[in-house]
């Protein structure tokens, strides 16, 4: 029931000082009536009431008169439904008609604010792409050998963490598989500089411009020296695929891409070093992962290398994973070894035919010079 | 109470006479000089209100006024006090007489103890992109108010509609509607003609704008500044 019949409100009228005033609603059988603080009366007969709806909280309702110059409004929640009921149905069409008008207008913000707050997400996104793609155009635009001198300068002020091994066997052995992948790398110029460091982390990582470094720890877990070929290949196709520079650029921001390209060289060089040396050695990102694996198929492929070698490395590593947790530091850094396998085989299955031929390598000397260094 | 408005528009202050018993209600940090005959309260309510006093600060925080409130109660007769905003600008003195003014969070500066003083939300288009703060006051009751602003105050009688730039705000009647739209046609046209969005008022009642905005003036200013 609607038998409310007094609210409070106000009542904007000519004759009013300031024109507005506070006052009492009362809904009689034929008319909305309003009384001042003052008592001063005023009404609108419900035949001749104009409705609106409106005020700062969408809820106020407005009656006028025929010629606009009397208006009484109230705020109140009941207040709509009492005046409907009050004026007899007379006024549900207008109140209807303006409840629609005010829920399409509040539709229309909302999707405004939709809008708005999807083009900002948008713009954020794609600014962050356009950085990272600005961060890959630049370090295009610069020549190789910026690569070579971050790589070098890089290696040569770090602590590999372990003295180099010069053992002629066990050098032949991984430069024989470098010579075999290198005709194959996608930057045919890129010379690689391969330093083997006695330390038993299973561990290998490639610094800008072809500098390589291979733990004994890594060639003593392999089973097959393919398996550590597959290795290489991913890590040169770090160094081919330019990745160092590329993460540089976006880690020292889209100014740093600006300097690659107006040729500030120097002082890219020195913070790109540090940044190596810091934290960012084998800190590729996953997408980057993804690639060097993809190209490092692709090159194990074309040197007639059996790619399934780097899958089965990936393998040795998930089965040593309990037993060796601390010293799987190259698996650490390339997570999701499950879903990487995966893709090799996936990648396989697209690869015209190869005869596969196997590195000619007396492995298992290999293996035991590696053995007999750490010994002495 | 009397009143006098002082040195309108650029430095404005309030300057106040007050007889035994009257009280007024400020913002922190509002009193600028007063004769020794007052009583000065500070709470987190309104003088007299029973309850609700912290929810209603917070709230009243979150519209950019103070958590505290000063109450300032003459005890002898023609006692003096001068209030003026924090920022260079206007003081709008109005006599509430029933219904509500919406006054944008930082622009109110005193009113009478008897006004009832509530945090408004408008609703998440207006908290994000108005320009103003995210509650808005909602002042209610009869007395008087006063009320602060960046740069000069002017009124506008809304009859119909009228469109002020986002952060010109500082008060409106309760009987005006406002929305959040696009300058011109076109969002990026709106944008790029350096107006971008716009408040556009519709209804009947008075409008309370200033004449500029401080975050505008912020952004003006700021690079002009030496770093420390």
């Amino acid at each position: 029931m609607h038998d409310e019949t007094f609210f409070t409100g106000g009542v904007f009228h000519e004759s009013i000082e300031g024109g507005r005033s506070g006052a009492q609603i009362e809904l009689g059988h034929d008319r909305v009536q309003a009384v001042t603080g003052d008592g001063e009366r005023f009404f609108v007969q419900y035949s001749e009431c104009q409705v609106d709806i409106g005020g700062y909280n969408d809820r106020m309702v407005f009656c006028r008169n025929e010629d606009r110059s009397l208006t009484i409004f109230c705020e109140d929640r009941k207040y709509p439904a009492a005046l409907a009921y009050a004026a007899g149905g007379l006024l549900d069409e207008q109140l209807q008609e303006r409840r629609q008008k005010l829920k399409s207008q509040n539709r229309r913000g909302h999707g405004m604010v939709l809008g708005v707050l999807v083009g900002a997400v948008v713009l954020i996104v794609g600014a962050y792409y356009g950085i990272q793609a600005a961060g890959v155009a630049a370090v295009k635009a610069v020549p190789v050998s910026v690569d070579e001198q971050i790589g070098q300068y890089s290696y040569e002020s770090m602590d590999p963490g372990g003295a180099e091994l010069h053992d002629e066997v066990v050098v032949a052995a991984i430069h024989e598989m470098v010579d075999r992948l290198a005709p194959h790398a996608a930057l045919p110029d890129l010379k690689f500089e391969v330093h083997i460091i006695q330390a038993s982390q299973i561990n290998a990582f490639c610094l800008p411009g072809g500098v390589i470094v291979v733990y004994t720890g890594l060639i003593e877990a392999a089973e097959q020296p393919e398996q550590v070929a597959g290795v290489l290949a991913h890590e040169m196709a770090h160094a081919t695929q330019r990745h160092g520079l590329q993460r540089i650029s976006q880690s020292l921001g889209i100014a740093a891409a600006a300097n690659l390209l107006i040729g500030d060289v120097e002082g890219i060089l020195v913070l790109g070093s540090e940044l190596f040396q810091l934290a960012s050695i084998n800190s590729y990102s996953r997408g980057q992962e993804g690639d060097a694996d993809a190209e490092g198929v692709r090159m194990m492929h074309a040197a007639a290398l059996d790619p399934l070698s780097m899958a089965q490395f990936f393998e040795i590593m998930k089965e040593q994973a309990g037993n060796l947790p601390a010293q799987l530091t190259w698996i650490s850094t390339h997570p999701d070894h499950d879903a990487r396998i995966i893709s090799i085989r996936e990648q396989m299955g697209t690869l015209p035919p190869q005869d596969y031929q196997t590195l000619d390598l007396d492995w298992e000397d290999v293996q035991s010079r590696i053995e007999k260094k750490a010994d002495e | 109470m009397k009143h006098q408005i002082l040195s309108r528009p650029a430095a404005s202050v309030a300057k106040l006479k007050m007889d035994d018993g009257e009280s007024l209600t400020c913002e922190v940090g509002a009193m600028i000089a007063m004769t020794t005959g007052f009583e000065v309260e500070t709470t987190t309510r309104k003088k007299g209100a029973k309850g609700g006093g912290l929810g209603k600060a917070l709230k009243r925080m979150f519209a950019g006024e103070s958590l505290f409130l000063n109450h300032f109660t003459a005890t002898n007769n023609g006692q003096s006090l001068i209030i003026g905003p924090r920022m260079l600008g206007d003081v709008l003195h109005f006599p509430l007489t029933g219904g509500s003014l919406i006054v944008q969070g930082s622009s109110w500066m005193a009113s009478d103890t008897d006004i009832e003083i509530d945090a408004t939300w408008q609703g998440f288009g207006k908290a994000l992109f108005s320009g103003e703060s995210i509650f808005w006051l909602k002042c209610s009751g009869e007395g008087d108010l006063f009320l602060s602003s960046f740069g000069a105050i002017y009124e506008v009688e809304v009859d119909g509609e009228h469109v002020v730039d986002t952060g010109h705000i500082v008060a409106f009647e309760d009987t005006l509607q406002f929305n959040v739209t696009k300058a011109g046609t076109s969002l990026i046209g709106s944008f790029l003609g350096g107006e971008g969005l716009v408040c556009r008022f519709s209804g009947h009642g008075r409008l309370f704008c200033q004449s500029h905005n401080p975050p505008g003036f912020g952004k003006a200013l700021g690079p002009k500044l030496k770093p420390r």
